[in-house]
């Protein structure tokens, strides 16, 4: 694994920590509620398991290492 | 070598601070603080963990699998759970005295004051002034006037000045007058989270009538001719020289109180305490009330129905009192006619036939003058007091079927033991029937005190009294 597959990795809980935050304060603040906005961690962790993918992807595309 | 998070003693660092403030100074409302700002920490927890493992990938250091540990996903889920919960909390309860306390947290919202522009529609003189206003109060005077004129105020609990002044542009009042009818409408089901409270205070012409909806209200009501109609969640409701008819549906009311009315009376829904004085129409009541039910001098014919408890009488010169387990009725106009499953029933003082029908409880009948029309008692299990002028004439079954009976008219009333019970029957004269029955307990027919016929007002002090002459006989 590439360390920047590692870092995309370990990034991931942080960011989707940061996004359920920002969900919460637009629910708290009364302008979006959450029982709407959910969908969008399951959104955001696909994406970054994707990215992760693509992150390795590379990895086996320039290496030849297993 | 893998270096731990700085994450973790952050956070104790922090909480340790927030604890130590709060008990160097306990007027800070730090928890307020924490439950209103927590998703902050959610994302300054999660920004600093994405700069540390920033930082460690810049500089070449191992990094960690998981940015976030499995035992920390757990308390985020914990936090955003208790967090959550505590707005719902909070959203339920800002309601009426505008804090709430859970254990020892205390949660606050603030409240700010509008005062609205006084205004003033033309009107005929009986106009309909159809009020709507989801909570607090409203306060109608009838004046010569030939116009409703408006004063108030709003009340608005909020967090913060921002969201109570949207509150207050979005619910503006509506006051328009087409035709004969005035309306009124305060429009907070437009505020969407704050609690919007308007304080009406109407005068109106005297021939006006009051049409008022809400869901949480005061209605203060006084010096109309015209109708009065309330429907109401929740409303404490005072009525003071109202010319017509009025009519209450509410479905959780603390008082209601009605003094001079002039027209019939019909409350419906439930509530706690009941007070009418001085009502010349018709009075029925229906519904459930835990507290006290107290009715005097009503001209007219008085309902009161509830799941337990049927009393019908002609009117009411005197006073009616009904709580849960006792109801006096002194000076009514019969015939009286009581139902009910477990109460201790006075009559005193009632002028027609008298039919009384309960389950459980005592029946104590007082008569100062002689008994002029029939009596029907009928008790599953309980005492029967029946207490008459030595001189009275009637003609008297009296039954219990497992006790004792007490005769105060020895000779003429003839008593025959059964198995376990006895049967007293008998005329005195010739006078109407009387009939008492009971299923177990004791009967007792006895002569009048004259501290019972010159004391008659404090009808709920007799049952000592009377137990008195019946120990002087054993």
């Amino acid at each position: 694994m590439t360390p920047f597959a590692a870092f995309v990795r370990a990034a991931r809980g942080p960011l989707l920590l940061i996004a359920l935050g920002v969900l919460m304060a637009l629910h708290r603040s009364h302008d979006v509620s959450f029982t709407k906005t959910w969908p969008v961690l399951l959104i955001l962790f696909g994406l970054m398991k994707l990215f992760e993918r693509l992150a390795q992807r590379q990895q086996f595309d320039g290496e030849v290492q297993p | 070598m893998k270096r731990g998070s700085f994450v973790t003693p952050l956070l104790l660092i922090l909480i340790g601070v927030l604890f130590l403030l709060k008990n160097l100074n306990p007027e800070l409302r730090i928890f307020q603080f924490v439950f209103d700002w927590w998703p902050f920490l959610l994302i300054g927890w999660g920004g600093l963990r994405l700069l540390e493992i920033c930082v460690a990938y810049f500089r070449g250091a191992p990094l960690p699998v998981a940015g976030i540990s499995g035992g920390e996903w757990t308390l985020v889920v914990i936090l955003t759970l208790v967090g959550s919960s505590v707005w719902g909390i909070q959203r339920f309860s800002r309601g009426d005295s505008g804090w709430l306390r859970v254990g020892d947290i205390e949660f606050f919202h603030q409240t700010f004051d509008y005062p609205m522009d006084p205004a003033s529609k033309t009107t005929s003189a009986t106009p309909r002034i159809v009020i709507e206003n989801l909570r607090g109060s409203v306060r109608v005077i009838g004046a010569d006037a030939q116009e409703v004129r408006l004063t108030g105020r709003k009340s608005i609990r909020a967090n913060g000045s921002r969201e109570a002044d949207a509150a207050n542009d979005s619910t503006r009042l509506d006051f328009t007058s087409t035709g004969d009818i005035v309306t009124l409408r305060t429009g907070h089901e437009n505020a969407r989270d704050a609690r919007v409270r308007s304080s009406l205070e109407l005068v109106v012409p005297r021939g006006a009538s009051i049409e008022a909806r809400g869901r949480d209200l005061d209605i203060d009501i006084a010096d109309i001719n015209g109708t009065v109609d309330i429907d109401c969640d929740k409303a404490g409701v005072r009525l003071q020289n109202i010319g017509g008819k009025v009519r209450s549906e509410l479905r959780g009311s603390d008082t209601i109180r009605g003094f001079d009315i002039r027209g019939d009376v019909e409350l419906k829904g439930r509530g706690r305490d009941i007070e009418l004085e001085n009502i010349t129409g018709q009075v029925t009541i229906s519904g459930g009330y835990s507290g006290e039910t107290s009715l005097r001098r009503i001209a007219r014919p008085v309902r009161f129905d509830s799941s337990v408890t049927n009393v019908r009488m002609d009117g009411l010169p005197g006073e009616m009192r009904l709580t849960l387990n006792q109801l006096s009725l002194e000076d009514a106009a019969g015939p009286v006619e009581v139902r009910t499953k477990s109460k201790d029933v006075e009559l005193a003082g009632i002028d027609g036939a008298i039919k009384v029908t309960t389950e459980r409880g005592d029946v104590a009948i007082r008569h100062s003058t002689a008994p002029r029309n029939p009596v029907e008692v009928e008790v599953k299990s309980g005492n029967i007091d029946f207490a008459l002028p030595s001189a009275s004439s009637l003609n008297l079954r009296a039954e219990t079927a497992r006790g004792v009976i007490v005769n105060d008219f020895n000779s003429a009333l003839k008593e025959e033991q059964s198995d376990r019970g006895a049967v007293l029957s008998g005329a005195l004269g010739a006078g109407p029937e009387v009939r008492l029955k009971t299923g177990r307990g004791e009967v007792s027919v006895r002569k009048i005190t004259p501290i019972e016929t010159g004391a008659q007002t404090p009808a709920r002090k007799t049952p000592v009294k009377v137990e008195e002459p019946k120990t002087e006989k054993f």
